[in-house]
């Protein structure tokens, strides 16, 4: 991992019940359409099965139709619905407030007040999202081997 | 009635008077004189049996000293029907007269009378010197002195007076008050005559007033009432001083004192829209940074295992890419790092941090950079040196004093060393680069403050000046020690717990010869 967002790494860990038998659906909640697009594809090429939104309201609607994810990687400026505001939501929902969120942002201070798993700072390198993730998730080419 | 009587009568007249008399006839000879006469001028039996005017002339002559009438004159020499005040011997002051003696048209003689005015000439001559004293200070004072009869008319009116209010005494005695005195003034000048009148107040008032040319002034009125013997007031003299000039400065003086607070308010608010811009700007960057940087990372994913012709050398390319793009990140984080630091206050979010762990992880996650600019890199770290410290941003604190001795050492090697007492940890960077000048020591701890010419050496200069606030803000100091050409040894020295008057904690560089 690199140093430099290292700096803004803190991941608690993820809970054991958030990581049931093997989960491998992970949420993306991100409105700028290249960064999403690429961590969609990185970690679809690990082995996840990777779900998007661009902003929080989208978020939630695709948190009734998709498979419980095992992690949430969440953006905090967001237009319709930023970050704080989807957590605030999906708070007052006793099944959805359990699920692991990690805040992907460049303002990692601001992410302080945020009950996250942990928070990682843009720039975050590949290989950082990926070891957070698997930390949460069982990923299809981990229960092949 | 026979001559007898009258002239009985008459010489107890001449004894009972204050004044000495001597009556002469016309051959010049003494008929009468009084004892007063007499003493007054001591003058010898001798020369009084002589009977002689002339000779108890010249007698009084030797008894003068001066004479105080204007034209000099001896007695001697006095017309009839004239007088003259001369000063004796003795000091006393004598008026002298000489009158013609007729009786029935018929000249008879000569009549001389002569009164000790010793003290009403001192007193008048004190009044005199006084007068003339008061005269000087009325003349010469830059306040205006006006004296006012009753009525309120102007009485008396110094050149000083001419020079404040325009006119000149010949225009102003006479007049009014109302003409100095604005409309809008009047009602509060009346209120302060009246008080003077009645000895009630009023000594001390300040009112605008009006020249000559119109214009209007500012004055400090100091007032006295005149009182006769009997208290009543004749009259009140006033001094007055212009005090336009001086309220002007001082109106002057505020406006130029909140003018100044204004554009220190606008500069403030200026840095203050700088720095949120930076702020906004730093996140602005950083999105794109981040896509740009999951890419890149991606490529090697991408590519696979699998060799073909050129992957070593794409690969290469990608990772320097990679090197790149954490450069422009680390410029963007600093640009950030500075706007928040601005503030006085950098908050902490404490935990137990093991230093010289931090420390081994910062030398391995730049071990490509130091293995590139050719420095070795030896560390000493003490075991279990912990402490409460901010994690983030002793890390920051770390990677700046190492990509420095990097930087700035490049080529040499590089020595680190940690270590502690109960109360203390030390960290210790040294290199053996370039050093420092010793006029730039202070410097280089400054906001955008560089020792080196930005053509040789990349950074922005923020680096030290974020170590040196944090560093700061955890209670600690920075000691550098340096020798242009010989190298630099910066030790971070940082309480391991919070002080408990943390804000008496005045820290900052200190500078070793």
């Amino acid at each position: 991992m690199e140093s430099s967002e290292r700096r803004q790494h803190e991941v608690r860990g993820c809970e054991p019940e958030g990581r049931a038998e093997s989960c491998d659906a992970i949420l993306v909640v991100e409105d700028d359409d290249l960064i999403r697009e690429t961590l969609q594809f990185a970690l679809d090429l690990a082995g996840y099965r990777v779900f998007a939104a661009a902003n929080g309201k989208e978020g939630i609607e695709l948190l009734t139709s998709m498979p419980r994810p095992c992690l949430i990687l969440l953006d905090l400026m967001m237009p319709v619905m930023n970050g704080w505001e989807f957590v605030e939501a999906i708070g007052h929902d006793a099944e959805l407030t359990t699920i692991p969120i990690v805040v992907v942002t460049a303002f990692a201070e601001k992410a302080r007040s945020i009950r996250a798993h942990g928070v990682l700072s843009k720039p975050a390198s590949l290989s950082t999202v990926l070891a957070v993730v698997s930390e949460c998730c069982t990923s299809s080419r981990d229960a092949l081997t | 009635m026979t001559d007898a009587v009258p002239f009985a009568l008459f010489t107890s007249v001449l004894d009972a008077i204050s004044d000495g008399v001597m009556v002469v006839d016309e051959a010049g000879t003494i008929t009468h004189f009084n004892h007063q006469f007499v003493r007054m001028w001591s003058i010898p039996d001798a020369i009084l049996a002589t009977r002689s005017e002339r000779r108890v002339l010249d007698h009084m002559a030797q008894q003068q000293a001066s004479s105080k009438t204007p034209e000099p004159r001896t007695l001697g020499s006095l017309d009839v029907a004239s007088e003259v005040v001369i000063e004796l011997m003795n000091a006393s002051i004598i008026e002298c007269r000489v009158r013609s003696c007729r009786i029935r048209d018929e000249v008879m003689g000569r009549i001389w009378t002569f009164a000790d005015i010793t003290e009403r000439w001192t007193e008048e001559e004190e009044n005199r010197r006084s007068r003339q004293l008061l005269a000087l200070h009325v003349q010469q004072t830059p306040l205006a002195v006006i004296r006012w009869g009753l009525d309120f008319t102007v009485r008396e009116w110094n050149p000083a007076a001419e020079r404040i209010f325009g006119y000149p005494a010949s225009e102003a005695i006479g007049r009014h008050a109302s003409f100095i005195v604005p409309e809008h003034a009047r009602s509060q000048v009346q209120g302060v005559w009246e008080g003077l009148l009645a000895h009630r107040s009023g000594h001390r008032s300040s009112n605008d007033n009006v020249t000559a040319a119109g214009e209007t002034i500012h004055c400090e009125w100091y007032n006295t009432p005149l009182v006769d013997a009997s208290d009543a007031v004749v009259g009140v003299a006033s001094l007055v001083e212009d005090i336009t000039a001086r309220r002007r400065l001082e109106h002057e003086r505020e406006v130029l004192l909140e003018r100044e607070h204004e554009a220190r308010v606008d500069a403030e608010e200026l840095v203050q829209v700088r720095d949120d811009f930076i702020a906004v700007a730093s996140h602005e960057l950083r999105t794109p940074l981040s896509a740009l940087k999951l890419q890149l990372e991606l490529i090697p994913q991408i590519l696979g295992p699998t060799a073909f012709p050129g992957k070593e050398r794409f690969e290469a390319l990608v990772r320097r890419s990679l090197r790149q793009l954490e450069r422009f990140v680390g410029l963007v984080n600093e640009l950030l790092d500075i706007s928040r630091a601005r503030d006085a206050s950098i908050v902490l979010e404490r935990k137990g941090v093991n230093l010289s762990r931090l420390v081994a992880s910062v030398i391995e996650q730049h071990r490509s950079e130091s293995q590139a600019a050719g420095c070795i890199v030896t560390a000493d770290l003490v075991d279990a040196v912990d402490g409460q410290w901010d994690p983030i941003r002793l890390e920051q604190v770390v990677v700046n004093l190492f990509i420095n001795a990097i930087k700035y050492g490049a080529g040499k090697p590089i020595e680190i060393e940690v270590r502690s007492d109960p109360d203390t940890a030390w960290l210790v960077v040294r290199d053996h680069g370039i050093g420092v000048r010793p006029e730039d020591r202070e410097r280089i701890f400054e906001r955008f403050g560089r020792a080196v010419p930005v053509t040789h050496y990349r950074g922005l200069g923020l680096g030290l000046y974020i170590t040196h606030q944090i560093v700061r803000a955890h209670g600690g100091r920075i000691v550098l020690d340096s020798e242009p050409g010989q190298g630099s040894t910066f030790t971070i020295e940082l309480p391991r717990r919070v002080a408990t008057t943390e804000a008496s904690v005045q820290p900052t560089v200190s500078l070793h010869p």
